[in-house]
């Protein structure tokens, strides 16, 4: 890092740091009373919002606040940005970047810069970050509080693999600079936003001039199969996913296709603009009208289109980099009639088990899914991650009476198969399924409430999870 | 209260430039340094001021950024030069301290820009306390940072505008200014008095061929406005410079942005004191 840069870092840094006495800054941001849901509206709960955008107002929230917890775009699948009595902060106005240096391959940005933009000013630039989530609008903040994966785990890693450092503030120790191999490192990575407020991010970038992806899909009759296709296909492509149409029967159940991507540097304009979760008022009463049709009709439509699309095409970088932007309307319209996500990873000498039972309990409960989607993931468990060699393995199950009778068996399924759950993505997950999923649990629980022993960072999440 | 941040003079007055290694291959379209304008912005650590600095140095201007936290004009100067390859200089003032010197301010700025095109006043600030009959240091000092010192700031720089090849002054004032009531009473006198002299120095400097433009602003979607339940909706800080920016070489005078609020505004003029005295807003 330049001596310059380096200034103007020790500068933010002073600043900061002299604003860390408590109760000397008034508190003059409005607060915002609202009902907060999560992303599959299975949750919700009434919270206090501010929105700071200085660093004097977060500086002035974080200090005077007992309970509080950051907030990025707001689209957890879980309640993971609010908590009873808390403070939620949202940090959308911190987006900026503070420092891009081409040389040594890295990127320091502030936490409340989405994914999407930070590709929009890399790419052109000849660079280009790996671990990217499905959609555009999420926060890097949120990334790394969730130690997210991208489309292909297996190839890519998980978003804490590119993280160099971060700043946290915290409002007891005020603000703490962390880099790899600290312990609070791996403790705010997937640490669910629990160890402070996330304000800046240092990432590792590639040169790699990609403009644009190949695309293979291949049709898979059963969802079982897939497993050997991976395991064929993984030397061949730079990511590969899945999707499978899991309300099928017996020897179609999750018929799908199996996609192969691999970046290009042929240049391949298309339009791209980020989408919009939070659309107009007019356009989410109708879909509160019609999304309870709709949802019925995800997946014949989904596998009709990708029926009379071409097996092989070729896309611009980002708009195949996000396979969910511009697809809102799926999650309105399940949201229009509630969902849970359940997302785990199965070791695979259980695959076929797992699977196998999984049709067998869906036929029992005869339940609506709207999604399945499977990964290839490599790694070993650590505190909370969501990692291990496996396939992950990922549903959407529509909101019901039978739906959650039937996600408490697949609890008792996952745990039988030595499967692990991803804390992130399902929203009635309990702590007694963590605890015994996780190896990390207890160390996780530990380390947290030595670091905040006042429990000053508190969401709904971290209630449910008893951490 | 300021809030200063305790940092040497030398760091003060900062103008930020690519180290090697940093520069982003987007500049190698730009305009040469030279050619580029400058543009002042008055208030830049937030808001319409911020927004005003992105669009600004995404159209190759070159930027001052003045406002009185130096850690918020710091993230936004590098931003704007890491994306855009702008050159930027970043100045702490505070409008509200004890002896504001424009005439000091403003030789350090234009000793670090020889040339200053446009001038973009976003700067202003209200208090809680100014509500009904304020004290004597609330309206001492909503008048300083909403009007004094900005007017003599203006002044000053406008003297030397043949110097500094001045093109468009443009102030930020709201809807305040023109619908007075019980809330905020000396910001909305300070910031109608701000238009006043805008109005004036527009007339004064028209033979110069120097704009001046005023920008009448209704609620801003920003931290301040958050949760507030409003009777329009907000606008967002970055379409309002976009029409700034439209509108910078047109002599458009007096803008209410969103366009609605002229009417709102005549609407309340013409309402009788009857029924005005009785409007809660």
């Amino acid at each position: 890092m330049s001596q310059r840069c380096a200034n103007y870092v020790a500068l933010l840094s002073v600043g900061l740091k002299n604003r860390v006495v408590k109760n000397e800054i008034q508190l003059k941001l409005p607060i915002l009373e609202t009902r907060l849901y999560s992303l599959t509206q299975a949750e919700f709960i009434d919270a206090k919002i501010v929105r700071p955008d200085r660093y004097r107002d977060l500086q002035s929230v974080i200090t005077r606040q007992n309970k509080i917890i950051a907030q990025g775009a707001g689209l957890s699948y879980c309640l993971a940005t609010a908590s009873r009595g808390g403070l939620t902060i949202n940090m959308r106005a911190f987006n900026r970047i503070v420092e891009f240096n081409s040389e040594e391959n890295f990127i320091v940005v502030e936490a409340g810069m989405s994914i999407g933009e930070l590709l929009m000013f890399l790419l052109p630039r000849g660079f280009w970050f790996s671990v990217i989530p499905g959609y555009p609008k999420i926060s890097l903040g949120g990334c790394l509080a969730f130690n997210i994966h991208g489309k292909s785990q297996y190839h890519q890693g998980l978003f804490g693999d590119q993280v160099l450092g971060f700043t946290l503030l915290h409002p007891q120790k005020g603000e703490i600079e962390v880099a790899q191999g600290d312990e609070l490192f791996d403790l705010s990575l997937g640490g669910m936003g629990l160890t402070g407020v996330v304000t800046k991010i240092k990432l590792k970038i590639s040169k790699q001039n990609f403009k644009s992806i190949l695309k293979k899909r291949i049709p898979i009759s059963h969802i079982g199969h897939a497993q050997d296709l991976f395991e064929k296909s993984k030397g061949q492509c730079d990511q590969m996913y899945s999707w499978h149409n899991l309300n099928l029967k017996r020897k179609d159940f999750g018929r799908g296709y199996i996609y192969l991507e691999t970046f290009a540097r042929d240049e391949y304009r298309s339009k791209f603009q980020i989408g919009k979760l939070d659309s107009s008022h007019l356009l989410n009463a109708a879909i509160k009208v019609l999304g309870p049709m709709l949802c019925d009709f995800i997946n014949p439509v989904y596998e009709l289109l990708e029926k009379l699309r071409a097996s092989q095409s070729k896309q611009d970088i980002l708009n195949a980099s996000f396979p969910l932007n511009h697809k809102e309307i799926y999650f309105k319209a399940c949201g229009s009639r509630r969902f849970y996500e359940y997302q785990c990873i199965v070791p695979f000498d259980y695959w076929y088990i797992f699977i196998e039972k999984f049709s067998d309990l869906k036929s029992k409960w005869d339940v609506e899914c709207s999604l399945g989607s499977l990964k290839l993931f490599k790694g070993e468990q650590k505190l909370l991650h969501f990692t291990m060699s496996g396939i992950c393995f990922t549903v959407d199950i529509l909101a019901s009476a039978q739906a959650l009778k039937f996600l408490q068996e697949c609890d008792e399924l996952l745990l039988n198969c030595k499967a692990l759950p991803n804390i992130s993505k399902d929203s009635r997950l309990s702590a007694e399924v963590v605890q015994k999923a996780y190896l990390g649990y207890s160390e996780f629980k530990s380390k947290l409430n030595n670091f905040d022993e006042q429990k000053m960072m508190s969401s709904s999440l971290r209630e449910r999870l008893d951490v | 209260m300021s809030s200063k941040i305790n940092i040497d003079q030398a760091t003060h007055d900062q103008m930020i430039t690519f180290q090697k290694g940093q520069t982003p291959t987007s500049n190698m379209n730009l305009p040469a340094k030279n050619l580029r304008e400058t543009s002042l912005i008055f208030g830049a650590s937030s808001g319409v001021g911020r927004a005003l600095a992105t669009e600004l140095a995404s159209q190759d201007h070159d930027l001052i950024l003045i406002a009185r936290e130096q850690v918020d004009l710091i993230a936004n100067a590098r931003d704007c030069e890491i994306r855009f390859g702008s050159r930027v200089w970043t100045f702490e003032i505070d409008l509200n301290e004890a002896h504001f010197s424009a005439e000091f301010h403003i030789e350090r700025v234009c000793s670090a820009s020889p040339r200053i095109q446009n001038i973009f006043i976003c700067a202003g600030a209200n208090e809680a306390k100014d509500t009904g009959l304020s004290d004597e240091q609330t309206i001492r000092k909503m008048t300083e940072i909403n009007f004094l010192n900005l007017a003599l700031f203006i002044s000053q720089i406008s003297k030397q505008a043949a110097r500094i090849q001045l093109k468009t002054i443009l102030v930020c004032s709201s809807i305040a200014a023109h619908a007075p009531r019980s809330k905020n009473i000396a910001y909305a006198s300070a910031k109608a008095a701000l238009e006043s002299f805008c109005c004036g120095l527009r007339h004064f400097l028209s033979s110069q061929n120097i704009r001046v433009q005023i920008y009448v602003l209704g609620y801003l979607d920003t931290g301040l406005s958050y949760g507030q339940k409003l009777l329009f909706p907000a606008v967002e800080p970055k379409l309002v410079a976009q029409k700034m920016i439209k509108n910078l070489n047109r002599d458009v005078g007096r803008v209410f942005y969103p366009w609605f609020w002229r009417f709102i505004i005549v609407a309340l003029r013409f309402l009788p004191w009857a029924i005005y005295k009785r409007l809660k807003f």
